[in-house]
């Protein structure tokens, strides 16, 4: 793994108009490459943490530097080139009469020539299976297609690093497993993905990295191996790991001599009958 | 950019206007829009302004109320441009100064301190109603006072809906500037608007199905879980505030309206600066406006 950073934050606090500290004091730094899951319960401060990537919002102290730009002294529109950030619920950005003008928005915005917005818009397509409904109103599609589109439209403007807010809410499974794919798609185009989630499933199966917020504090960072492991980390957040890992570790199923960490790895031990100690 | 408040809502509080029944609330609302449509004298409209102002500020609600205020400023100052130039009053009209292609008139500059005077004074006190009014007690009393069940449903409703739609705009004005969005200008609209739009006729719809599914619309007498009660405090107040009112109209009767438009003359720099400051106030509140979406 490379070792480029290229997220840091330096004691980064955030309060917000209303009084309420949302974070307090957080020290990290993410490598290119890296597939980061952020984990935390509700009001935790996690969304707090990755709007600082993409400048939504400034630091009320410390700093915050993405690709080496300050966010502080730069706009949203100069960061959204580097890092791209997709929002929970797709109804929020969708505006265009069709699915391409949805695509074309962002490229247009950051000034790509008419030829590399037509690529662009044809690669994202391609990339996110969308050509048939290149020409459909976005608001005719069904859920989970519009969540497609929405992160389609981040990926035409070819940022390097991806922040996904809940890619899997209001997905059924086999749409899940299909968002967890196209994030390893995303890793092997050599891109950095952060998914904010609590769906641990996709943090167990993406994730080469995740950092745990609790009260507005970084209190955990490791692998999610390491993280799921940790009980008393788990037990302080309210945190479950995936039900897999779970019943792993409760029958002692090992895959490489590590407790498997999805259903995948889970059936390929039981098959080869590895076993702990 | 985070709170971008524009519109007042209910403001939780204790003050001596939170406590009072939201009926003496909107009787002095009613009086004081009448009073004051009836006044003609700028020098009172003032004074009555500053009462309100002080009102506002011993209800702990200055802040939400400030921020209401920059709607209205754009709409205050493009009245007080053209009443200037083309005043509300039967000619002749007494020229004080030209300044390029616009003649300022001495009843302009009357009439537009009258009108944005009253305009502001009104509106202030209005918001101080919403602001102090949980919008569950003037459900209450619009049912008190005979208003048909759906009607002051549509009513609270609606005053209520406003706060969320304020949160998703904001909501949708990061996703639109995550995509490099230009954030201000006629090309933020159309990306901001219809996602909006949207999302209120989507909300909309699925309120209703939530309101039939819990028996909106059945027959009976329906009774109400918050109860209201006018104290000894509120029907003195009312009373007394009728009293009031007939004295003030008596007043203004036979005083007719203390209009002062023949005696007041203005000098032709107040003119000048006025008309300019409109002109400089109108898009300097543009710009602020367009930054404040920006950061």
């Amino acid at each position: 793994m490379s070792k480029n950073i290229i997220i840091k934050c330096e004691d980064l606090h955030h309060t917000y108009p209303s009084g309420v500290s949302a974070l307090q004091g957080v020290d990290l730094a993410i490598a290119e490459r890296e597939i980061v899951g952020v984990i935390g319960q509700n009001g935790s401060g996690k969304t707090t943490l990755v709007k600082h990537f993409n400048g939504l919002l400034k630091p009320t102290s410390g700093q915050v530097f993405v690709k080496g730009i300050n966010t502080r002294e730069a706009e949203i529109k100069e960061i959204s080139r580097h890092a791209g950030y997709v929002f929970q619920n797709p109804n929020h950005q969708l505006f265009a009469g069709s699915v391409r003008k949805e695509l074309e928005f962002g490229p247009a915005n950051i000034g790509m020539s008419a030829e590399e917005i037509e690529e662009r818009v044809r690669l994202a397509a391609d990339f996110f299976g969308l050509e048939e409904f290149l020409d459909e109103n976005p608001y005719r599609l069904s859920f989970p297609l519009r969540k497609t589109v929405g992160i389609a439209s981040i990926y035409a403007m070819d940022p390097e690093i991806f922040i996904l807010d809940e890619p899997t809410t209001g997905l059924d499974y086999t749409r899940a497993r299909m968002v967890a794919a196209l994030i390893k798609k995303l890793q092997d185009e050599g891109r950095t993905v952060l998914i904010v989630s609590h769906d641990m499933m996709l943090i167990a199966e993406c994730c080469t990295r995740v950092i745990v917020l609790w009260n507005s504090r970084l209190i955990g960072d490791g692998t999610p191996r390491e993280i799921f492991g940790n009980r008393e980390l788990l037990e302080k957040t309210n945190l479950a790991p995936p039900q897999i890992f779970r019943m792993a570790e409760e029958i002692g199923l090992q895959h490489n001599g590590k407790t498997p960490l999805s259903v995948d790895e889970a059936v390929e031990a039981v098959e080869r009958g590895e076993r702990a100690g | 950019m985070n709170n971008m408040q524009l519109i007042a809502n209910y403001v939780p509080g204790k003050s001596f206007f939170h406590r009072l029944h939201p009926s003496t609330k909107i009787i002095w609302v009613l009086g004081a829009l009448l009073t004051v449509f009836f006044i003609k004298d700028p020098l009172i409209i003032f004074a009555f302004l500053v009462v309100v102002l002080v009102l506002i500020k011993a209800s702990n609600t200055f802040a939400t109320y400030r921020a209401s205020l920059m709607l209205l400023l754009p709409i205050i100052f493009g009245l007080i441009f053209f009443q200037i130039v083309a005043p509300a009053f039967p000619k002749p009209w007494t020229p004080l100064a030209r300044l390029g292609p616009f003649v300022l008139y001495n009843e302009g500059v009357y009439s537009a301190l009258v009108l944005s005077l009253r305009i502001i004074s009104v509106a202030s006190f209005a918001l101080l109603f919403i602001m102090t009014t949980y919008p569950g007690d003037l459900f209450t009393t619009m049912r008190m006072w005979g208003v048909p069940y759906e009607i002051s449903f549509m009513v609270t409703t609606t005053i209520q809906l406003i706060p969320i739609l304020q949160k998703e705009m904001n909501i949708i004005l990061s996703a639109q500037r995550s995509r490099a969005m230009q954030a201000s200008g006629f090309s933020a609209l159309l990306p901001s608007i219809i996602p909006v739009f949207a999302g209120a006729i989507e909300r909309v719809r699925q309120m209703s199905m939530t309101l039939e599914s819990r028996a909106f619309g059945s027959s009976g007498k329906k009774t109400s879980i918050r109860q209201l009660k006018m104290g000894t405090l509120d029907y003195t107040l009312i009373i007394l505030t009728i009293i009031a009112l007939i004295g003030i109209f008596y007043l203004l009767w036979i005083n007719q309206g203390f209009d002062r438009s023949q005696q007041m003359i203005f000098p032709a720099p107040a003119a000048i600066i006025l008309f300019l400051g409109s002109i400089i106030g109108f898009f300097g509140i543009l710009v602020l406006f367009a930054r404040r979406i920006k950061n």
